[in-house]
């Protein structure tokens, strides 16, 4: 753990938007602040801070004008665990990469002095931690994200109605096996959230390579089919994947959300890389 | 229509084992899998572009069909017609072979049943060709009827020889008519073969031989089983000492056995097969070492360095003499005398040391290397060193061949007739360097082995032996005194034969096994079999189904695969 960590010490999460809420912090808001950015001059009105006049501007104008600096405000990130039994699946296992990667994150967002959430979502959403601060308090986040078990389907929908989320930057961590992404999208979109969608699939699920009479059980679903697989079935079976990751990787790009795809054979690093990459 | 081997039937039995495995198969494999939505997506897509889907009854029906057919093949179904032609030839193997012994009766007794059997089906009209196979096979009835066959048949006795196969098919092909075989071997012959008895099993000994300078008996030991087979052998000599070995040896193998220090006043060794089989008539084998039975040869005149070699070689028995006495019965006559050639018997084997003028051609004064010029007497042979001087040359006559030559000319020289075997040398081996080198006596040894080498000391079955005396008789191995009226005896039966006159044993022919009782024979031969019951004896005629069945088969199984194949694997 240690060494992921120190491999990923100098990655940076940023975000293009504005902050408009939240405490202050080290990030550029939407208003204007103390923070050291230079703003503009504007006359002095009555009831300002004395201490703002630009007395040089004074000598040169006899006009008393006022210094203004940008707001600097802390960023909020939530990070949306998709804990479904179909991403307790695969070698290397999906939920346990989607782990690995959420504590990447985590670490990631506290040691640049951000607010992080986390939150699990399969038929309901669970809060996990909320605004956290501090590097050190990373390692209280350890356990309760390795304890987190792949159970039920995952609903996107409840996304819809989920106002605990801050605003901010938001990663989706999920195998998008649900129907409901576009809605939640939509919604999280609508709410000025700077979304970072990763979208995990198993090797097994990209390339199964299957033979024989086979009887497929949906894992969340239990639901089974009786099918004999051949060369020709497997094609098929990887066009179709293909078509899905690319289906995906649209709804995300048409509403400006950013998409990262990767798989479970590929390293933690790797994946952080590509996340950091895109915010 | 008939089954062949209705036994076949009973595979039958095993076809439910197509339906378990065909059930067991398609008992699928259970595979979790994250989400079952895209392999939706995919059935419906499949379902869209294959054949319609195949009732899945129908690749067990297939496969039902073509093991029921198996089984039916096994079985042989055919449809048999009696014979209605109007000449049959009936061949019956006489060879050693049939003399096997099975469930206490011998194949040849039970082929001598299964074609009477056979006759008593045909017609009475039919004209019948009865030949007897063995070395020399022979017509025994021709244009026979039934009756004939019947009354001539039980005279017919089985031999001990060895079938000779090119003389049998030359025989057999001088009738034109449909040819029944009864053998059992798989022979290249005939328009039936009939295979007599099963699997033969027996180990024999094929060959025997004495070392007189090793004092040491080889012999070599076949087992014509598929299977190894361990057995004991015996060594015994005439004083009823007795050696024992046990041996192993492979299926369709040939052992090689040797016994050395075998006992030294010996005069007759028989090493023998102790456990039974098939064929007792090769279990048994005869060596003659003792003096008398060694190589007799005469030595007339003096000759120190010859004598010398001579004397050293073990396997003759030489006798001196200073001057020629017309005595018979030498193996070989070595002559140092001057000797006319017609003063001497015909049809003996002689070597002219001193020959008569009427040979001789001049002579080479100066000294000459000696150098040999024919290969039958070369073996390891050198003659860098040899010289000779002042040698008469043997005369270049068209029936000589050379032996030895010096500066070109002939020094030695060699006549062969069917009888006799004759040597002209020149050399005074006081006049040369030849007795000093060690080529000497392997030269005088290649020399010797020459004379000897067709004449016999151990017989093979149907060799013929020679009888000048008159008033002889001879004693077969089973005890059998007959009085011989011809000059030549053919020895047919394995064992020792005695020579008598007047009740005095004058000289004993030992018969050996031949060198094997089947040639070219192989553990494989016996498992092809041709039907062997009466159902097939009695219908000459028949059409056979099994090749039509075949080819069903390999349709059914193209079909079979192609339904397979189309299946549509989703169910």
């Amino acid at each position: 753990m240690e060494e992921f960590l120190r491999e990923i010490e100098h990655l940076i999460i940023s975000t293009k938007k504005r902050l408009i809420t939240g405490a202050v912090g080290n990030r550029k808001g939407k208003g204007l602040g103390s923070s050291h950015d230079f703003y503009g001059h504007r006359i002095y009105i009555p009831g300002d801070d004395i201490r703002r006049i630009d007395w040089k501007a004074y000598v040169r104008t006899e006009k008393f004008y006022v210094r203004e600096f940008t707001e600097e405000r802390e960023m909020k990130v939530n990070i949306i665990l998709d804990s479904s039994a179909s991403m307790d699946f695969g070698i290397p296992n999906k939920l346990n990469t989607a782990k690995m990667i959420t504590l990447g994150i985590a670490y990631i967002t506290l040691n640049q002095l951000d607010s992080l959430s986390i939150y699990t979502i399969n038929e309901k959403i669970e809060i996990l931690r909320e605004d956290i601060k501090g590097k050190y308090n990373f390692y209280q986040l350890i356990n309760p994200i390795k304890e987190v078990k792949g159970k039920r389907k995952t609903e996107f929908g409840l996304l819809k109605g989920f106002r605990s989320l801050r605003y901010g930057k938001t990663f989706i961590i999920s195998d998008l096996f649900s129907k409901n992404l576009s809605l939640a999208l939509d919604y999280l979109c609508s709410k000025g959230q700077d979304i970072v969608v990763l979208h995990i699939l198993a090797p097994e699920e990209i390339n199964p390579n299957y033979n024989g009479e086979i009887k497929l059980i949906d894992i969340e679903t239990n639901e089974n089919r009786m099918i004999q697989v051949d060369k020709i079935i497997n094609d098929i079976y990887i066009k179709k994947i293909k078509k899905f990751v690319e289906k995906n990787k649209e709804i995300c790009q048409c509403r400006d959300v950013k998409y990262v795809y990767s798989t479970t054979d590929m390293d933690y690093i790797s994946i952080l890389h590509k996340i950091t990459e895109v915010t | 229509m008939s089954l062949l081997y209705p036994l076949g039937l009973l595979l039958s039995l095993l076809l439910p084992i197509i339906v378990i495995l065909h059930f067991k198969k398609r008992q699928a494999v259970e595979i979790k899998i994250s989400n079952i939505g895209l392999w939706d997506e995919v059935i419906k897509e499949v379902q869209g572009i294959r054949y319609k889907k195949i009732n899945r009854y129908l690749l067990l029906l297939i496969q039902l069909l073509i093991g029921g057919l198996i089984v039916i093949a096994f079985s042989r179904p055919v449809r048999l017609e009696p014979f209605k032609g109007q000449k049959l030839t009936i061949a019956l193997d006489c060879s050693i072979t049939m003399q096997a012994v099975e469930n206490g009766k011998s194949r040849f007794d039970m082929a001598k049943e299964e074609i009477k059997k056979y006759i008593e089906e045909i017609d009475d009209d039919v004209l019948i060709d009865l030949i007897a196979l063995k070395s020399n096979s022979e017509i025994v009835i021709e244009n026979g009827r039934k009756r004939d066959v019947k009354d001539k048949i039980k005279n017919i006795k089985c031999t001990y020889e060895c079938l000779d196969t090119e003389k049998a098919n030359k025989v057999l092909s001088l009738k034109p008519n449909l040819s029944l075989v009864f053998s059992d071997k798989k022979l290249p012959f005939g328009d039936r073969n009939i295979k007599i008895g099963g699997e033969f099993k027996n180990i024999g000994i094929i060959s025997g031989k004495y070392d007189y300078y090793s004092n040491t008996a080889l012999f070599s030991i076949k087992n014509y089983d598929k299977k190894e087979n361990s057995f004991v052998v015996e060594l015994k000599d005439e004083q009823g000492r007795k050696d024992m070995q046990k041996l192993e040896v492979k299926g369709d193998e040939i052992a090689n056995l040797s016994w050395s220090k075998v006992w030294e006043d010996s005069t007759v060794l028989c090493m023998s097969i102790l456990e039974k089989d098939m064929l007792k008539e090769d279990n048994c084998f005869f060596l003659p070492i003792g003096n008398q039975y060694k190589y007799r040869v005469l030595m007339v005149g003096e000759n120190y360095f010859l004598k010398k070699v001579i004397l050293s070689i073990p396997y003759i028995d030489v006798e001196f003499e200073n001057d020629y006495i017309v005595k018979n019965d030498y193996d070989l006559y070595i002559i140092n005398t001057k000797l006319s050639e017609d003063k001497v018997p015909k049809g003996d084997n002689i070597w002219f040391l001193n020959p008569d003028d009427s040979i001789l051609d001049g002579a080479i004064k100066e000294s000459g290397r000696i150098e040999i010029s024919n290969d039958s007497f070369s073996d390891d042979l050198d003659l860098v060193n040899t010289y000779v001087e002042n040698i008469p040359i043997v005369k270049d006559l068209e029936e000589m061949e050379t032996i030895l030559k010096v500066s070109g000319k002939p020094v030695m020289g060699f006549k062969e007739t069917e009888d006799s075997k004759k040597i002209y040398s020149t050399i005074d081996f006081n006049k040369t360097n030849l007795p000093l080198q060690p080529d000497f006596p392997i030269l005088i040894e290649n020399l010797i082995k020459w004379f000897l080498s067709e004449k016999r000391k151990i017989y093979e079955l149907g060799d013929k032996v020679y009888v000048k005396e008159e008033d002889l008789s001879l004693i077969t191995p089973s005890g059998i005194k007959e009085k011989i009226s011809s000059k030549s005896v053919a020895l047919k039966e394995i064992g020792v034969y005695k020579l008598v006159k007047e009740d005095k044993v004058v000289k004993n022919f030992f018969v050996n096994p031949s060198k094997e009782v089947i040639s070219d024979y192989k553990a494989e031969d016996s498992k092809t079999v041709y039907k062997d019951d009466c159902l097939y004896l009695k219908n000459i005629k028949r059409f056979d189904f099994r090749n039509i069945i075949i080819s069903i088969l390999l349709l059914l199984l193209i079909v079979e695969w192609e339904v397979y194949r189309r299946d549509v694997k989703l169910r």
